[in-house]
């Protein structure tokens, strides 16, 4: 068995004081070193039960003893710095999300249907339809552009999913005759664009199952994709978006998820405000899983830990695209850290990303040795089934924005919209990481780069089984110490 | 939302991948299953299987459920039983609910436990299954039979801070002549047990401790 002894190598600067390397060493000695079991993990054998058990039942028929009050507070496990700031943008958030699990259930604030009839035209009507998009009533589609975050009254009680119900508790509302609409003004109204989508920012939400539509946001368009099967999901979206009309015009577009709100924990209108706050930048993005830019390295390091040879994968994906394998292993500042492609840029960020992507893809297709290719295109990637059986492609193309802005956009202004909600659940530790690793990064410290990866592999190791940290920790060590 | 009747014995050979929600529904009653199950499917308003598995060998609700879990791959995985009564929109509105409340595990309105334990529950995948090793089970703690396994789950996701109850979103348990049936004794000993050591530490918070003890 071979110990695991992490090389310091200093790329801009000598290594090391002796009492950190021994510091380090203790540590790292102490680390799994076997080979990583590369295949999925066994399906567990059930335990069989010892006598026939009533099966028609259900499982429980256990009597609460006692109600837990759920006011009461429950201690973290690890000690959260209590002074953070509350900004007014974290107050005005925390007045949306949600309270803890138990107590009473609000859906997110969202603008009532308005009950008069659209003014606009349908987007059908555009040269190239993406998927479906709608325009909203007035009060949402206001939204987009205001600065002003725009107070939503209560939602209806009652509305039925998927407009299957034949009885709906929507109030009745009083029948009212249609005036007659002037030739000549309709014919107007249709070949324009619907008002809403004259704004000069455009934010696009993307969804799949009609239940998904009550979490959307107000201040976004809603977009219709449950038609889409493209391997490159969001992506995909996007393409189809620059090619439309629905973005002519715009000076700043892009395309979310319908679970913005959740992993995000801010309002859309809250995510415009910021970028009108913040003129002048070509893509405006952010990071949900803020804990990642504390434990690894980069993304690409992470997605070892999501899915299956996730590195072996995308160092043959590097190799055959022509782009520097260097950016997988080394230490990148959490500022560049994004997930779930939430771009909201200019035209231009999109002409230049978009081509780019499409020309790495096509590159790595080419030159890929037929059985990676194979595997780069199948559900191995999703081997729990947690993203819809995605394959490896996606999760490389979300990992490629940053290599992309340090690279082929260098002249890209980018702003990282900070997520006050996904910053507040960081405990202590996360913070100290984060911290360490960025403050590594802009020394240029191959020392304090080490002290980070001593803690965060201890860190690691609390709070992870031992089956976990055997599977991944030395897989996310890299041995020397690189910066971007 | 699709149905789906199997006998426990395909279980060993088959695996099913659902994008969206699998329910399981162990049963010894085709036809109650079947009724059940079918009208849970039209129902649902959303994507996902129910699957009916016929326990053939009787090896009980827990077993089951944990076979199935582990011969699936689907972001949530639920359970259910053959007496259960799907309401409108029913998991859909589950759905709504985790996410909004980023929840990971979901007790349906049962018509009986108000929402304090998940008798019929919806689970993160990706939550459900760091709770035990491969050896102790995988949904629930194998060494339960038929009790209390439910009860578990729920103070594990309390103690995570992502139960979700939603009121709307209903499963009922039909039960005509259940309530007075006594408890399996061995479960309620292993979850007393389990208990004591806070569930082999997961669970610090007395309150939730001492909810079902």
């Amino acid at each position: 068995m071979a110990k695991f002894k992490p090389k310091v190598r200093a790329v801009k600067q000598p290594v090391v004081s002796q009492a950190a390397a021994e510091v380090m060493m203790t540590r790292t000695d102490r680390l799994p070193v076997e080979a990583l079991v590369s295949a999925p993990e066994q399906a567990p054998q059930d335990t069989p039960q010892q006598a026939p058990q009533d099966t028609a039942s259900s499982p429980s028929d256990t009597p609460p003893v006692t109600q837990v009050d759920e006011t009461v507070a429950h201690p973290p496990a690890t000690q959260v710095d209590e002074a953070v700031v509350q900004s007014p943008a974290t107050q005005v958030v925390a007045k949306v999300v949600q309270p803890p699990a138990g107590s009473k259930v609000r859906p997110l604030k969202r603008a009532a249907p308005v009950a008069v009839p659209l003014e606009e035209p349908a987007l059908e009507e555009a040269p190239e339809p993406v998927a479906s998009i709608e325009a909203e009533p007035k009060a949402e589609t206001e939204t987009v552009a205001s600065p002003t975050p725009v107070p939503a009254p209560a939602p209806v009680k009652g509305r039925a999913l998927g407009q299957k119900n034949k009885r709906s508790l929507r109030p009745m509302s009083t029948k009212v005759s249609t005036p007659a609409v002037e030739t000549k003004l309709e014919s107007n109204l249709a070949k324009q664009p619907p008002r809403a989508l004259n704004s000069p920012i455009r934010i696009f939400q993307i969804y799949f199952e009609p239940w998904q539509r009550e979490l959307l946001d107000p201040a976004f368009y809603p977009l219709d994709n449950s038609r889409g099967s493209s391997e490159l999901m969001e992506f995909a979206v996007f393409e189809q978006l620059q090619k439309n009309a629905a973005t002519e015009g715009a000076t700043l577009w892009g395309a979310l998820s319908w679970r913005f709100g959740e992993k995000t924990g801010m309002l859309g209108s809250d995510w415009v405000k910021q970028i009108l706050d913040h003129p002048g930048h070509d893509v405006y993005f952010c990071n949900p899983h803020t804990h990642n830019e504390a434990i690894f390295h980069n993304m690409w390091l992470q997605g070892e830990t999501s899915h299956p040879n996730f590195l072996d994968i995308t160092r043959a994906f590097f190799q055959a695209a022509g782009l520097d394998e260097k950016e997988i292993m080394s230490i990148h500042p959490s500022s560049i850290y994004s997930a779930a492609n939430y771009f909201v840029a200019t035209p231009e960020f999109w002409a230049r990303f978009i081509p780019y992507v499409r020309k790495v893809l096509v590159t790595a297709d080419k030159k890929l040795p037929p059985m990676v290719r194979d595997v780069l295109h199948s559900k191995v990637a999703d081997d729990k089934g947690l993203h819809g059986g995605a394959t490896y492609i996606p999760f490389i193309v979300e990992r490629l924005f940053g290599l992309f802005m340090r690279t082929e956009a260098k002249d890209l202004k980018g702003y990282k919209i900070a997520l006050p909600e996904r910053e507040r659940e960081l405990n202590v530790h996360l913070k100290l990481l984060r911290e360490m690793k960025d403050v590594a990064h802009r020394t240029q410290s191959a020392w304090l780069a080490a002290c980070w990866v001593n803690y965060r592999n201890l860190y690691l190791s609390q709070t992870n089984t031992k089956a976990w940290c055997d599977k991944y920790l030395r897989a996310i060590t890299p041995t020397e110490v690189r910066f971007v | 939302m699709d149905f789906e009747l199997v006998d426990s014995s395909q279980l060993a050979t088959r695996r099913w991948e659902i994008d969206g929600a699998l329910m399981v529904l162990p049963c010894t009653d085709r036809a109650l299953a079947t009724r059940a199950g079918e009208l849970a499917a039209a129902r649902a308003s959303a994507k996902g299987k129910v699957l009916a598995v016929h326990d053939l060998s009787r090896q009980g609700f827990v077993a089951i459920a944990n076979q199935v879990f582990a011969a699936s791959r689907s972001p949530w995985f639920g359970y259910m039983a053959q007496d259960a009564l799907a309401g409108r929109d029913w998991l859909g509105l589950a759905m709504q609910a985790l996410h909004r409340q980023r929840g990971v595990l979901l007790g349906f309105n049962d018509g009986k436990w108000h929402g304090a334990l998940a008798s019929f529950g919806l689970a993160s995948r990706a939550w459900a299954a760091g709770n035990y090793t491969p050896e102790q089970g995988a949904l629930f703690h194998a060494g339960y039979a038929r009790h209390y396994a439910d009860a578990e789950l729920t103070v594990l996701a309390r103690q995570a801070k992502g139960y979700v109850y939603e009121p709307n979103s209903v499963l009922v348990e039909v039960d005509w002549g259940k309530d007075g049936a006594s408890v399996h004794p061995h479960d309620r000993v292993l979850y007393r047990q389990r208990a004591q050591d806070g569930f082999g530490g997961r669970v610090r918070d007395a309150g939730l401790l001492e909810m079902f003890g």
